[in-house]
């Protein structure tokens, strides 16, 4: 996965449920990395997944077929060492 | 000025003895060594990386490789040094593909985790060495190459278990840093006080 500068973080309320998700990501051939959750976002599990933003849309998708459990999907944009979180769901 | 040396056919170490004489006589200026086979060749690139000096190189026909390191003035060295954010004292020796035992799933995603946090923390270990299953992170099909190819390009010694790469089959797919035996994994464990190991 290519380093951005704008990047998807999926939360979760588990681990189960990270690793789970990470699978499904994978299966589904969406490039993806699972990360320790930043700093920045309280209340989830100690695992976040990061993703492209290009793929949001099938992201949103899955999660409302709820073919894809997950808590948060957050938008982190970062410049300049500043970084902004924009929740999505 | 360049010098040039023919090593080739010279059995390991000979080809880096020769590279480093002619470094060490050297102000500044380059130095091209031509060698046949690929571990006299990851032998000069180490020996380029230990000294700071920029390095290139050519693979040419017939299995031969060329490797060019140049040397510069001390005064140039501490300047490109001071880019580099490492801290020179500090070793992470990783010694399994998982972190911690308990759950090798769990351990396995906890590894990655943890190297995505080295990479994304400054400063860097001066090297990560990887031996028994942690080869399993070097090698072209690990999830954590990128990360470890990053750390690489700023400065990072990824060194990698020859023995071990070769006890699981995986010699030919290295994807990142370089191969080494127990002289150079127990030289950089000792010439840090400060090694932590993970595994």
């Amino acid at each position: 996965m290519e380093r951005e500068n704008i990047f998807l973080i999926l939360t979760f309320d588990s681990t189960h449920h990270a690793m789970r998700a990470e699978s499904i990501l994978k299966e589904e051939n969406i490039a993806i990395k699972t990360i320790p959750t930043p700093r920045d976002i309280t209340l989830s599990c100690g695992l976040a997944i990061k993703a492209s933003v290009s793929d949001k849309e099938i992201i949103i998708k899955m999660h409302e077929d709820k073919t894809l459990d997950f808590k948060n999907l957050y938008e982190v944009s970062t410049m300049d060492n500043k970084r902004e979180l924009k929740k999505i769901i | 000025m360049m010098k040039e040396i023919d090593a080739r056919g010279l059995e390991c170490p000979k080809p880096v003895i020769l590279t480093k004489k002619e470094l060490d006589n050297i102000e500044e200026g380059k130095v091209k060594t031509t060698v046949d086979n690929e571990v006299a060749r990851e032998n000069l690139i180490k020996l380029a990386k230990s000294q700071n000096a920029d390095f290139e190189v050519e693979e040419l026909e017939g299995g031969l490789f060329a490797v060019t390191i140049e040397k510069k003035t001390s005064a140039e060295t501490q300047k490109q040094k001071k880019l580099v954010e490492v801290d020179e004292n500090y070793v992470i020796a990783i010694q399994s593909e998982h972190m911690g035992r308990g759950d090798e799933k769990l351990g396995k995603i906890l590894m990655k985790s943890f190297i995505y946090t080295v990479r994304e923390t400054k400063p860097y270990p001066k090297s990560i060495l990887f031996f028994n299953s942690g080869v399993k992170l070097t090698v072209e099909e690990s999830e954590v190459l990128d990360d470890l190819k990053d750390l690489e390009n700023e400065g990072v010694e990824i060194i990698s278990c020859g023995t071990c790469l070769d006890y699981f089959n995986l010699k030919d797919k290295l994807g990142v840093g370089s191969i080494s035996n127990m002289y150079t994994i127990y030289e950089k464990m000792r010439n840090s006080t400060n090694v932590v190991t993970i595994g």
